[in-house]
């Protein structure tokens, strides 16, 4: 091979590659999602202590937390997709970061949601303006201008590259919804497991919450993965559209 | 579950649960209008290569 030619990509970065490893590992993980969230379900329903102050609401604690960790995490697997795009224009960046975007917003929703839902017992309020809540709700709007952004958009190329900038904008509301309980005096409690002296938590209550979260985690890559093949077989059926119009089926 | 705080706890592992489920739902119908504009994208390729 000369110096001048292009080496190979990788094979599993290449979209054709990567949709058939993709269609093989989606059925293994939507079996270990359901095993993930059947465990789960036992410990956080059952297998787990009531607490002493807050009774039964503590359960909520098993889907509000790990869907918050996912709503974050899914702008910052975004995030890395964006700087794809934008710094190796690598073609299943903008395919990453277009198919997470639902999820995300799937998941900043359940976490209100479900925030609210437990808010209501506890704090005597369904919802406050607290700097946390207030951070996640903001986080839920931008997962939606972002879904409707790609949508506005008609040409792939140019919308992913806008929607890449206004990822790596909307980024600085991570660390803000993170610290906003350390910034700010706010209702919401402050972490008790990702900190740097250890998590307050007892035993009991975080071995449920981590077996929950494990299983978001996975059900995050099985419907991700899943998207993007939906993803991958849309531009297929765009280019071959294009290939026609253009003449040269 | 019983106890006073039970329907708090329920809707909560309601709206999760129905949220998971409706994302999931949809990307199920997402994948079948997918296939779809690929198969007739096909067909139409197909159709124009034989007519040239």
């Amino acid at each position: 091979m000369s110096v001048t030619e292009r080496a190979p990509r990788p094979s599993i970065i290449n979209p054709g590659r990567f949709s058939g490893l993709a269609g093989r590992a989606i059925p293994w993980l939507s079996g270990l999602t359901a095993l993930a969230f059947l465990i789960g379900l036992y410990f956080s329903l059952y297998a787990s202590p009531e607490d002493y102050q807050q009774g039964a609401t503590v359960r909520i604690m098993y889907v509000h937390v790990p869907a918050a960790w996912m709503a974050l995490f899914t702008y910052v697997v975004m995030t890395s997709a964006a700087i794809g795009t934008l710094v190796f224009r690598h073609p299943l960046a903008d395919v990453a970061a277009k198919s997470a975007a639902p999820i995300g917003a799937a998941f900043t929703f359940v976490a209100l949601a479900t925030g609210s839902v437990w808010g209501k017992p506890m704090w005597g309020a369904w919802w406050v303006w607290d700097a946390r809540l207030t951070s996640m709700l903001i986080l839920l709007f931008m997962y939606l201008g972002l879904i409707a952004l790609w949508r506005a958009v008609d040409e792939p190329a140019r919308a992913a590259r806008v929607t890449a900038v206004t990822i790596l904008i909307g980024v600085i509301n991570i660390p803000i919804i993170k610290f906003s309980v350390d910034w700010w005096n706010t209702l919401h409690q402050p972490a008790s497991v990702f900190r740097f002296d250890g998590p307050t938590i007892h035993p009991s209550m975080l071995t449920p919450l981590l077996i929950m979260a494990v299983a978001h985690m996975l059900l995050f890559a099985t419907v991700h993965l899943y998207v993007m093949r939906t993803e991958l077989m849309r531009r297929r059926a765009r280019a071959l559209r294009l290939r026609l119009v253009g003449g040269t089926a | 579950m019983t106890g006073p705080y039970a329907a708090f706890v329920i809707s909560a592992y309601g709206i999760a649960f129905g949220a998971i489920g409706g994302i999931i739902v949809w990307a199920i119908l997402d994948r079948r209008a997918a296939r779809a504009a690929q198969a007739r994208a096909e067909r139409a390729v197909a159709r124009a290569s034989e007519a040239q």
